[in-house]
């Protein structure tokens, strides 16, 4: 069995022929394929190219999308959360300030001491007069 | 200006070699189907890659050729692939009413079958297309050196399997 002839009897093999039915099909599909192309690059639609970015990016949306989310409720749990015990004080009213002053001072007399409080110079009862009795004699004159 | 396209005259010149060359390869009518309806569609939206092309069957063979052996990667794996094929002898030569003549083609369907992709590519392109090693080197994108040992290759395992039939009928 020589090669060529082998090679000869294989090639006069006839292969199997497209279904014709295909044809109409296959054309009509690919007409329609262009026309739509043809279309479609004469009428750009903006919609058209949002559409195509959100489908390029919609994992990395959608994952800054949960990103987001999670951070907005991790807030609205930290808000309804009590707050700590710094957060919670205030600033005291001038009653409690003037009661504390007072307290201080009683507390440190008492550590100075009764002697202390003897020694200590008692103000002058000055009693201021009027002016009209201050007026010097020149002045009157 | 968008290029124009005749795609009836391309379908009537090359839509019968593109099919038995898928048919080889494939061994499933409704997988050759939508291949050759990607590839008039992909033409009809993209008229101007059929622009400076030499020799529109040996481009068109190519443009195939990808596609099918991206389908068959897809859908199964190169072993499951053999078995597949081993199993269906689809009809890729023409029905005959000769017992013998039939009996030879069963087998010759089945022992292409049996082959490597590549391989088989390759005995198809040169037997039944009639291309030069260097043809086949294109629309293969191998060096021509290994299409011709990949010929070589397929052609003795064919003579193998089929030996006692061709000797009946001579």
């Amino acid at each position: 069995m020589s090669t060529n002839d082998f090679e000869k009897q294989l090639r006069q093999q006839p292969l199997q022929t497209v279904p014709r039915q295909w044809r109409s099909g296959i054309l009509q599909a690919a007409r329609a394929a262009g026309a739509r192309a043809q279309t479609s690059a004469l009428n750009p639609q903006p919609t058209s190219c949002w559409r195509e970015f959100f489908f390029q990016w919609q994992w990395h949306l959608a994952g800054m999308g949960a990103a987001w989310l999670l951070i907005a409720v991790l807030n609205m749990g930290q808000s309804s959360a009590p707050l700590p015990a710094t957060a919670k004080q205030t600033t005291p009213s001038p009653t409690q300030v003037l009661m504390a002053l007072r307290e201080n001072r009683r507390q440190l007399l008492e550590l100075i001491g009764p002697a202390a409080m003897e020694t200590a110079p008692t103000p002058s009862s000055f009693v201021p007069r009027r002016r009209s009795e201050l007026a010097s004699p020149s002045a009157v004159a | 200006m968008p290029a124009c396209i005749d795609l009836e005259r391309l379908y009537d010149d090359h839509a019968q070699a593109l099919f038995a060359f898928l048919l080889n390869l494939t061994r499933n009518e409704a997988d050759i189907r939508d291949l050759l309806q990607e590839l008039f569609v992909k033409l009809a939206r993209h008229p101007d890659i059929m622009q400076d092309v030499r020799d529109e069957r040996s481009f068109l063979l190519r443009l195939v050729h990808n596609t099918a052996i991206d389908l068959i990667r897809r859908r199964d794996t190169r072993q499951r692939n053999y078995d597949r094929f081993a199993s269906q002898s689809a009809a890729v030569f023409a029905p005959t009413n000769d017992s013998d003549e039939r009996a030879f083609r069963q087998a010759l369907a089945e022992a292409l079958g049996g082959l490597p992709p590549d391989q088989r590519a390759v005995v198809h392109l040169k037997l039944w297309e009639g291309l030069t090693f260097e043809a086949i080197a294109e629309v293969l994108a191998i060096p021509a050196n290994t299409a011709a040992s990949r010929y070589r290759y397929g052609l003795d395992k064919l003579r193998e399997r089929l030996r006692p039939l061709y000797e009946e009928l001579k």
